[in-house]
């Protein structure tokens, strides 16, 4: 196992310095001036001489190459540079948001889980019930609503119509209390949470569905085992070895920020950030968020595999015998 | 357990219960504290004010901080720091008088206990700092471009002399923020603990959510509101949601498309603020576009009062959200007189339209397409994509382009690379708008400032150059203003630019909670909350 773990690691530096060579190589090629969008505006003049100033600071004088391998060098010592818009070290300013983006992170998924397991678990024993009617429905409309659109409906109706819970807010348990986090957090969290939930739904009933036609099911079954020992003992876990592929995925994505739920919400996280440094063309930001965050995925799926060998025996065995 | 146990504690717990509910009798009422919420359009980038570029972090900061003077949109000036100031005769040499005490906020590291007052040291150290490029301060240029020399009189006087007649120095001035020596001097963490001379201090930030600000006891005026908490909030609809709601009581930046979620709310109150103009271009370093008479052709194809019907249908509120745009400045400016310019802008005359182009030598081809020279007048109308209502007109005018005999297509593009293309001039034609400062006409119009963030990629005029130069060093306002509409003629004469309407902003708030706003000229938030002008007040019971 270890020496799988070992592996996976190795293979994800070259994999970094592709991704971090794309995003350079995009970044550079990407039209718009730093220089105009962060610092010129309509009521402040830079002269040409400022200008050269500022792109020798910036480094932007530098030849692409000579930029990018200072870049490469600089984030293998833990440095990301510093933001040009705000001056501040983007990793520390990663970081600052990396809390609020956890929490929805966390929160949306748990309620994501919280209805997509039992709903695809019906809708797979109960099949072509009501239960399953329900979960397609639910799998439907939750993958066709958009986001944007949902959050906003959410609020509307819960702060704006029924005054039950706040349009803008940001709290902390530490800070504010359990209860005021979670009428913070419940809103955006259940906005991220449908999408999800409906995809996970439909993952859930339909590797159930596989599993509970397959050999072994039956042979439990005609052994005389009870139904719940075949469910929870035989199918269950192997059903869920493709619905872990998706919740990794889904969490990687997340934390990459929920970039218009954030936004809809006034989320201090991490996507919000990142939209402002893009439309900013803050170059060591973007660089830096999406470096951050493809380290933060490349884990998650190591995770997701390394959770595959302790859920299905045959997955460990054959990593022991390669 | 026997009865004198159980009344032992009985005892007890009627003591500590006491105790703990703090029945002593003798405590007196708190006083309610007076919270101002503000939702700003605007993340907070920077704690720096000489490192800020944006609005929104000057809503902060000229709470916190002083500046020599106040202005609105209008350029008009009102006292801040400097009660009074003028300018000798030889129009270089600048006296601000700074009459009042004005003391640093006092409870932090830098000043302590110690009542400290700001002096003309203050500001020299100030400007010295803004002006040392070591420092990348973004109005070094403002300043390094313009100031000769900066003396202290005294303590309560400062006099600034400049390279040439600046008529916009107090412009500028009023976009710096006075910072004190001694931190200037003991380098203080300024980012982190922003310490001023304003009504409000510092209290906390939680980044890219909110600020807090709590009332400096020792301003000269004693603020009427004890804590102002400005909430960063990107989506303007949900402000609106959160204004309507109560969470809110002021919104820096009400999109007007918001209207129907405040209606029947009858406490808020819309307040409409300064105008922009928005208008077309043609990009006059491309071939198509460098005879005149091509470009009046093309204004005469524009019906310009039905695109800005078009995009701003009367919706029966009464609310004014845009006028007709003859020239660049606002109508509310000194020098937008939108009458006078009137006459020298193009009417629309599809009729006079195909004549100019006939006398430029272009021909209709069989499929009605102008071509000269075997080419067809074929270009692209590129618009940031920003903006719904500039997205709408760039389609309205390649429509009514393409109707008499171009090959016009609107071609949206994300901002930064619309700005992009725009300095570089790899554009045919364009859609921008903005620059209703009062330097507006000399970023649009003259020849120095086309490339780095002007909406001009080549147009130059020498006789508008001369007039824009010989107005910039016109001390007396009738006169500079009149400079100012004679290059604006010509400007529209030339036909390069062409205004399409003016637009207003919105700030919105609940007008039974804050009081006093918008009285004595303040226009916007931007202005101190409390100073000479007004001192802004919520009534607490109304929330």
């Amino acid at each position: 196992m270890w020496a799988y773990i070992v592996k996976r690691l190795l293979q994800a530096i070259p994999t970094l310095l592709i991704i971090s060579f794309l995003i350079f190589s995009l970044l550079y090629i990407t039209p718009g001036d730093p220089i105009d969008l962060i610092l010129s505006t309509e009521n402040l003049k830079i002269s040409p001489e400022t200008r050269a100033a500022i792109e020798h600071e910036w480094g932007l004088d530098r030849p692409f190459l000579e930029r990018y391998f200072s870049f490469v060098f600089n984030a293998m010592r833990g440095n990301l540079g510093k933001s040009y818009q705000t001056g501040q070290d983007v990793f520390q300013e990663v970081m600052a948001r990396m809390p609020a983006t956890l929490k929805l992170t966390v929160i949306s998924m748990l309620i994501a889980l919280l209805i997509s397991l039992p709903l695809g678990m019906l809708a797979a024993l109960r099949h072509n019930s009501f239960w399953d009617s329900l979960a397609t429905v639910l799998a439907t409309v939750g993958v066709a609503m958009p986001k944007f659109w949902f959050g906003l409906m959410l609020i509307i109706l819960f702060s704006f119509k029924l005054g039950w819970l706040p349009s803008i807010a940001y709290a902390t348990i530490r800070d504010d209390g359990f209860l005021k986090f979670l009428r913070a957090i419940i809103l955006p969290a259940s906005s991220l949470a449908l999408g999800m939930a409906a995809t996970q739904t439909r993952m859930i009933r339909s590797s159930m569905l596989e599993v509970l036609g397959q050999d072994y099911v039956r042979y439990a079954r005609s052994k005389g085992l009870k139904e719940k020992f075949v469910i929870w003992g035989h199918a269950f876990k192997n059903a869920m070895i493709p619905v872990i592929t998706i919740v990794g995925g889904e969490i990687g994505g997340l934390l990459g920020g929920a970039v218009v739920t954030e936004q809809i919400f006034s989320w201090p996280g991490v996507g919000r950030l990142a939209v402002n440094s893009i439309s900013k063309r803050d170059y060591p930001m973007i660089q830096g968020i999406t470096l951050l965050l493809c380290t933060v995925y490349l884990f998650i799926n190591i995770l997701v595999d390394i959770s595959y060998a302790l859920i299905d025996p045959r997955i460990r065995f054959v990593s022991r015998k390669q | 357990m026997n009865k004198r146990s159980i009344s032992m504690l009985l005892v007890l717990v009627l003591v500590l219960g006491l105790a703990l509910t703090g029945c002593g009798g003798a405590a007196p009422a708190k006083k309610e504290e007076k919270v101002l919420t503000v939702a700003s359009n605007m993340n907070m980038t920077t704690t720096e004010p000489w490192k800020s570029t944006t609005d929104g972090d000057y809503y902060i900061f000229y709470q916190i901080y002083n500046r020599l003077v106040q202005t609105d949109f209008r350029g008009n000036y009102y006292p801040d720091l400097a009660d009074s100031w003028e300018c000798a005769d030889d129009g270089v040499t600048w006296t601000f008088h700074l009459e009042k005490n004005f003391p640093w906020q006092r409870g932090n590291d830098l000043f302590g206990k110690e009542l400290v007052q700001v002096t003309a040291e203050d500001v020299k150290a100030t400007l010295e700092y803004v002006m040392n490029p070591d420092n990348a301060c973004t109005r070094l240029d403002d300043l390094q471009s313009t100031i000769a020399s900066i003396e202290v009189v005294d303590d309560k006087t400062i006099k600034i002399v400049t390279k040439d007649i600046d008529v916009l120095l107090l412009y500028k001035m009023a976009a710096i923020c006075i910072m004190p020596k001694k931190g200037i001097d003991e380098k203080w963490d300024f980012a982190s603990k922003p310490v001023g001379s304003g009504a409000y201090k510092w209290d906390s930030n939680i980044v890219d959510t909110q600020v807090v600000l709590v009332a400096n006891e020792d301003y000269y005026i004693k603020p009427n509101i004890d804590k102002v908490i400005y909430k960063f909030v990107t989506e303007t609809s949900v402000a609106a949601m959160a204004l309507a709601n109560k969470e809110v009581d002021f919104v820096t930046y009400f999109a007007y498309n918001e209207m129907p979620t405040i209606q029947g709310h009858d406490f808020i109150e819309i307040y409409s603020g300064s105008s922009t103009c928005r208008w077309a271009a043609m990009n006059v370093t491309h071939e198509l576009f460098k005879d005149v008479k091509v470009r009046r052709a093309i204004a005469s194809y524009i019906d310009m009062d039905a695109l800005v019907a078009a995009v701003y249908p009367d919706d029966g509120t009464g609310v004014l959200q845009a006028v007709r745009a003859y020239g660049q400045i606002p109508p509310e400016n000194a020098g937008g007189d939108q009458e006078r310019m009137k006459k020298v802008t193009p009417e629309y005359n599809p009729a006079e339209g195909d004549k100019l182009m006939q006398e430029a030598g272009w021909k209709k081809n069989a499929k009605g397409i102008w071509e000269k020279d075997g080419k067809t007048f074929s270009f692209d109308l590129q618009v940031g994509t920003n903006d719904p209502i500039r997205l709408n007109c760039a389609v309205i005018i390649a429509t009514m382009l393409s109707d008499n005999g171009f090959e016009c297509q609107s071609k949206p593009v994300e901002w930064g690379t619309h700005l992009s293309d725009l300095s570089a001039g790899n554009c045919d034609m364009y859609i921008v708008g903005g620059y209703s400062g009062v330097d507006g006409p000399m970023k649009v119009m003259h020849t120095d400032n086309t490339g780095s963030f002007s909406p001009n990629p080549g147009y130059s005029n020498p006789e508008v150059d001369a007039l824009l130069e010989q107005a910039w060093k016109t001390t007396n306002d009738a006169d500079r203003t009149e400079l100012i509409m004679q290059a604006q003629e010509k400007w529209l004469y030339d036909t390069v630019f062409l205004p399409m309407y003016h637009a207003y902003s919105f700030q919105a708030y609940n007008k039974e909670v804050v009081k006093d706003f918008f009285i004595n000229g303040c226009t916007n938030i931007e202005f101190n909350l409390v100073s000479e002008l007004r001192n802004v007040d919520v009534d607490m019971s109304k929330k």
